[in-house]
């Protein structure tokens, strides 16, 4: 069963961007590299690191851990 | 940060483990085709396999996340097939008698006569006023059902189905069938010309039973790179007596696929909710269907920015609503929206003690609309959840709601329901 908690954060992922949710579930769901991601995405890797980076502050904001 | 990586993690892994194996299963292709690699995750939290150059497959990402409100995107379901062809399964239809539905004897009058309701292993239909299931759809071999839309008559429905062996791994298939006075249904009709290449993730038919229309999202491996403007599925509308496609409008990887579709009686206006280029947010879009053949983009324009999940046209533009709230719960809303401007004009019902994923049924009939707010029931041994899908008859005019049928124990490609 998925905790509170745990649906908090999905519920934080799901109002971010597409963009965003692809890299983050590319990142910390099917476990790939920022290189793998750039590859896949046809991004580049300074590209997939500012997306996490943006994507996180912004989770980090919606759950209130900054 | 490192403690919000892990919890996002968790979170994904949480979410991943309500997914019934069989459904994430029937809902990808199974090829077995490609290399295949291993990939450890930074945390070490699980290794998956991953195919390279798969992007295909977003329904089983869909499935994956839908009961819990999340939308992993296109690039997910490498992963998920990866994990399907590693396991070696095939996809089989189950045995209908696990998932009866219980239905509500004391459903009112003034409704539509039958609704058809999926158990996820097949097709019941059920009367409205007494609540007995007098008939029942087969899927057909090796095939499961992906969406229902009934033409308006109450008699005559169309499904979409997707091939789940490895013979044709990636083809939507569209039937029709018909139902008898006492609520029988018919065998199944393949449509002419009906088999295309790809996933199906919409339908919906018109109410002078002329004009289907669909969206799929096509399959294709090769190379990982694939630019943000490449086609990558369609949405077409097919003349049913024919069997000829009247008209064709791609969507690229930089958009998203429809979710949900409807057509206005006449066939003439689509609208159909996907997110928006950037992802911002799920709105709803209009499709003039006479419009030459192109892109969505340039065909279709937005008419509803209020996270609508799913939608059905009748006098007006009808939408689920999600709004989240504290500890991400979602609370569901019926909108109603103008379809000439796009603003919301009333809210006909709030699901104040049912959150979940709500759905709608394509057609408005008889002055009702079909809703279903699918939620987690309980969990089966290892990580199997199962889901809980009630469905509504509401009225447009009054927001009143009838309580019609509850499916326990669905698996989540269960959430199919049509009148």
């Amino acid at each position: 069963m998925v905790r509170e908690d745990q649906r908090a954060v999905l519920a934080a992922i799901a109002r971010r961007s597409r963009r965003q949710r692809e890299v983050l579930a590319l990142r910390y769901y099917v476990g790939l590299s920022d290189a793998e991601i750039a590859e896949a995405l046809s991004i580049t890797t300074g590209t997939v690191s500012s997306t996490v980076s943006h994507a996180m502050t912004a989770l980090a904001r919606d759950l209130e851990e900054v | 940060m490192s403690g919000l990586e892990d919890r996002v993690r968790e979170a994904y892994l949480a979410a991943a483990d309500l997914v019934r194996e069989d459904a994430v299963l029937a809902q990808a292709p199974t090829r077995r085709a490609g290399s295949m690699r291993r990939v450890v995750s930074a945390s070490g939290v699980r290794n998956r396999r991953v195919r390279r150059g798969w992007w295909i497959a977003p329904m089983a990402a869909a499935a994956a996340v839908a009961a819990i409100g999340v939308t992993v995107s296109v690039i997910v379901p490498h992963a998920l097939s990866g994990r399907h062809a590693q396991s070696g399964q095939s996809a089989r239809p189950q045995a209908h008698s696990r998932h009866a539905a219980r239905v509500n004897p004391a459903a009112g009058s003034g409704l539509p006569e039958f609704a058809l309701v999926s158990t996820g292993s097949g097709l019941q239909v059920v009367q409205t006023a007494t609540g007995h299931v007098t008939g029942q759809v087969d899927m057909p071999a090796g095939q499961v059902f992906s969406q229902v839309a009934g033409d308006g008559s109450d008699r005559t429905f169309y499904l979409s189905a997707q091939q789940v062996n490895d013979q044709a791994p990636c083809h939507t298939y569209f039937y029709r069938l018909s139902l008898s006075a006492d609520g029988q249904a018919s065998a199944l009709t393949l449509l002419p010309g009906s088999r295309k290449g790809g996933l199906p993730t919409g339908l919906a038919a018109s109410a002078d039973g002329r004009k289907l229309a669909f969206s799929v999202v096509h399959c294709a491996t090769g190379a990982g790179k694939i630019p943000t403007t490449q086609a990558i599925g369609s949405i077409a509308v097919l003349d049913v007596t024919s069997g000829k496609i009247t008209g064709h409008w791609t969507y690229t990887l930089g958009e998203d696929y429809p979710i949900s579709m409807s057509l206005t009686p006449n066939g003439n206006l689509l609208a159909f909710a996907e997110y928006l280029p950037d992802g911002s947010a799920i709105v709803a879009k209009a499709l003039r269907t006479d419009r030459p053949s192109g892109t969505v983009d340039q065909a279709s324009r937005v008419v509803g920015l209020s996270s609508v999940s799913s939608l059905s046209v009748g006098p007006a533009l009808y939408g689920c609503i999600s709004v989240d709230r504290s500890g991400g719960r979602v609370r569901n809303q019926l909108g109603v929206f103008d379809l000439a401007t796009g603003k919301r004009t009333a809210v006909l019902h709030t699901w104040t003690g049912d959150n979940g994923t709500c759905s709608l049924a394509t057609n408005v009939v008889d002055g009702h609309l079909l809703a279903s707010i699918t939620t987690v029931g309980r969990r089966l041994s290892q990580g199997v959840a199962e889901f809980t899908i009630k469905v509504f008859a509401v009225d447009v005019s009054s927001g009143r709601l009838t309580p019609l049928v509850t499916v326990n124990n669905a698996p989540t490609n269960a959430t199919i329901a049509g009148w």
